[in-house]
């Protein structure tokens, strides 16, 4: 009854079942921006990836973007500034706070600090890190 | 520079490692240089399949960083260079499979392709198999749990940076009800490179004794002839049909497989 009342809902009573497991399995695609606002582009990095928040720094602590607050972003990067002066050769930190994952690392001369419903690792860390900079860059950073 | 492929699959069970071993062995009978790396790191079934289950150095051991890669090659069928991975769970559990990235760019120029069995699924493992090679072929059974988990596996290749380069359905039986060439196409968005039949060979080829690639086993079987074609249509190399003639006919009559 209730695949009956899923499949009312997507309209896909009459559709084939391949039709059916298409629909239901693949979330909305994301598109790139067109414009070079920097917004859009966290928007569009946040969807594709899955993630709830982006920030990037330069390696001196200076935002680029950020889809929070400044003071809180600023905030988190001086945490992570805090813990590799502490732990001098560790790369990625993670953090949990109410059930969210904060992880912040550096990749190239940035820093970065993502909030994300469930853990990542660092092939996707590493994906988020190279498709921001890919384009921050065409936007002239 | 060699092509790297990973093949991957999103659920278990679907012939994944046989595909991946038996491709390989099609390549290299075309002449082509590969290498095959066995990255199903917890459950490896490569060095089964090659008969390399006692070989001294694995990939466990590049990943542990106790070895380089070039000392856990091995020579397969054709010339075909085979990585196995170990058998032990306990240095599986301190392997870190980030290093297989430069373990794979370290021999990228010394083959014409480079395949990697990855595990199914897209836990950390799979992803970082993944993420090692620049293209993926999915492997799918035709059934709509198989269909499904492919689509995720393909949408997660795609937000990593890896390229879907097409997908093989294996295990046909041109039931009712399953999935064809068409569907898959349609479903996934991705060139189906083969589909491969229901073939006892290939159950046989792993169950022997001495267990073998099919495609060196049993050569004229309806699932090796389909892993030849799907080699050929990779690389682009024409199979040369042989003539049989009425003796040769005769002979194959009376040879006992092996």
């Amino acid at each position: 009854m209730i695949q009956r009342l899923i499949f009312r809902l997507f309209g896909l009573e009459d559709a084939p079942e391949y039709e059916r497991v298409r629909k239901l399995s693949v979330p909305r695609q994301p598109t790139l921006p067109r414009d070079g606002d920097i917004e859009s582009i966290l928007h569009y990095l946040q969807e594709k990836h899955m993630v709830t928040g982006i920030s990037i720094f330069t390696d001196e602590g200076t935002i680029v973007a950020t889809t929070f607050p400044e003071d809180d972003a600023l905030h988190e990067y001086s945490v992570f500034e805090q813990v590799a002066y502490e732990l001098v050769d560790a790369t990625h930190f993670y953090a949990q706070r109410e059930g969210e994952w904060i992880i912040s690392f550096r990749h190239n001369n940035h820093v970065f600090v993502i909030h994300a419903p469930a853990y990542l690792n660092l092939v996707e860390l590493e994906a988020i890190a190279r498709d921001a900079e890919k384009l921050l860059f065409s936007m002239g950073w | 520079m060699g092509r790297t492929i990973s093949i991957v699959s999103g659920k278990g069970g679907v012939g994944k490692t046989t595909i991946a071993a038996n491709l390989a062995v099609a390549l290299s009978k075309l002449g082509e240089k590969v290498l095959l790396i066995d990255a199903d790191v917890a459950m490896a079934n490569i060095a089964l399949l090659f008969r390399l289950q006692s070989a001294p150095i694995t990939l466990q051991d590049v990943l542990l960083g106790e070895s380089d890669i070039f000392d856990a090659m091995y020579e397969g069928p054709f010339g075909l260079t085979v990585v196995p991975s170990g058998l032990s769970l306990n240095a599986y559990r301190r392997i870190n499979p980030d290093k297989l990235k430069s373990a794979v760019a370290a021999v990228k120029n010394d083959y014409d392709y480079i395949f990697v069995d990855a595990p199914a699924g897209i836990g950390d493992n799979a992803m970082a198999a993944m993420a090692a090679t620049d293209e993926a072929i999915i492997v799918v059974t035709p059934d709509p749990a198989s269909l499904a988990d492919a689509l995720k596996i393909k949408l997660v290749a795609e937000r990593i940076g890896v390229k879907p380069y097409g997908s093989i359905i294996n295990m046909v039986r041109k039931l009712p009800g399953e999935a064809s060439e068409d569907h898959v196409r349609e479903l996934l968005e991705l060139a189906v490179l083969g589909s491969i039949p229901d073939d006892p060979e290939v159950r046989k080829s792993i169950l022997l004794k001495n267990p073998a690639p099919v495609i060196v086993r049993a050569p004229d079987s309806p699932a090796s002839r389909a892993l030849m074609q799907i080699a050929s249509r990779i690389s682009g190399i024409q199979i040369r049909q042989e003539k049989k003639g009425f003796l040769t006919f005769i002979r194959s009559l009376f040879q006992k497989k092996k």
